[in-house]
């Protein structure tokens, strides 16, 4: 029982793991946010918790891949602020990713259904 | 500047230790967007341990690492530049057995293509030195790039003054090659990095119970 546990474990860490630059661009999606303030975000809205440093590394790949803009910005109290921003390209790419996702999730609903239903009596 | 700002600042050495060949700038601009970050996280909580916060941001070579890769492989592929492509590969050959062996492939056909494109060059200038030498008996058969001493006992020339064309285009087409395979590899491998699920920053599993 513990080693099914295990594996179903293993596999919903790989599972968010595949979500995790779709749901940063959806974060982005209305407006712009520095480093933690995106991690706050996807930790309250998704349930993604990421090791905290890992998240830059993977912005500045989107964004030399022209998904993502980013600047520093002078706060009025204390440090500035490196924000990020979708560019158009971003903002295309996370449509195109979030049709993918909708539609491929509610046909898996659908497979699910006679599964949950089992579970439940 | 206190001890905590101490542990931070030996903190940040270790992640720039690790960032080593990327741009001056790139590598300041990491640091500080690293540094206002665990800065605020220190701030934001009342008795911030920063044992702590710096254990929750991640290994210092990790984050690095993922940086490194990252950087390296898109410059490798938009510069072209055999001496680029190298590093990127030496870095790539420390992670994998693939890599390695794309190091070899590589190291061989560059020291292949330099070789002949050396000779082709020198011939003119030492032309009973310079040649394309081998030997045939029975028992020994042998095919050298002379340097520049000429020929051993029994050794014949082969190419002639026909070494110095077929040097060049065979030179040049093996590094070009060489140059092709490389960039080849690494795309590659810059595409399985986003789509493989292994190089994303950790996930860890929601808590239960939510």
């Amino acid at each position: 029982m513990a080693q099914l546990q295990e594996a179903a474990d293993k596999w919903e860490v790989q599972l968010r793991k595949g979500c995790l630059e779709l749901a940063i661009l959806a974060s982005l999606w209305g407006g712009r946010l520095y480093g933690l303030e995106l991690l706050r975000m996807l930790e309250q809205e998704s349930d993604l918790v990421i090791t905290e440093g890992t998240v830059y590394p993977l912005l500045s790949r989107l964004r030399t891949e022209g998904l993502l803009d980013a600047e520093w910005v002078e706060a009025e109290l204390g440090h500035p602020r490196k924000y990020y921003r979708l560019t158009s390209n971003g903002r295309r790419r996370a449509i195109a990713m979030a049709r993918i996702w909708s539609r491929f999730s509610a046909k898996l609903d659908g497979l699910l259904k006679p599964v949950v239903k089992e579970e439940r009596q | 500047m206190t001890p905590v700002d101490e542990n931070i600042e030996q903190y940040l050495k270790r992640v720039r230790s690790g960032l080593r060949g990327l741009p001056d700038e790139d590598v300041t601009d990491i640091l500080n967007e690293l540094r206002t970050h665990i800065s605020e996280r220190m701030e934001s909580a009342s008795s911030a341990d920063v044992e702590v916060v710096l254990q929750s941001f991640g290994k210092p070579e990790e984050i690095a690492a993922l940086y490194v890769s990252e950087s390296l492989i898109e410059r490798a592929v938009s510069s072209r530049s055999p001496w680029t492509i190298l590093r990127t590969l030496f870095h790539w050959s420390t992670l994998s057995v693939m890599g390695f062996v794309v190091l070899t492939v590589c190291l061989i056909g560059y020291a292949f293509g330099v070789s002949f494109f050396i000779a082709a060059v020198a011939k003119p200038f030492n032309p009973h030195g310079v040649g394309l030498w081998y030997r045939h008996d029975p028992l020994d058969f042998s095919l050298h790039l002379g340097g520049f001493t000429g020929p051993s006992g029994g050794e014949r020339e082969l190419l002639g003054w026909w070494l110095v064309p077929v040097g060049f285009s065979l030179g040049g087409g093996t590094i070009l090659l060489t140059t092709r395979f490389a960039l080849w590899s690494l795309q590659r491998l810059g595409r399985s990095r986003q789509t493989s699920v292994s190089s994303l920053p950790s996930v860890r599993q929601a808590p239960a119970g939510r």
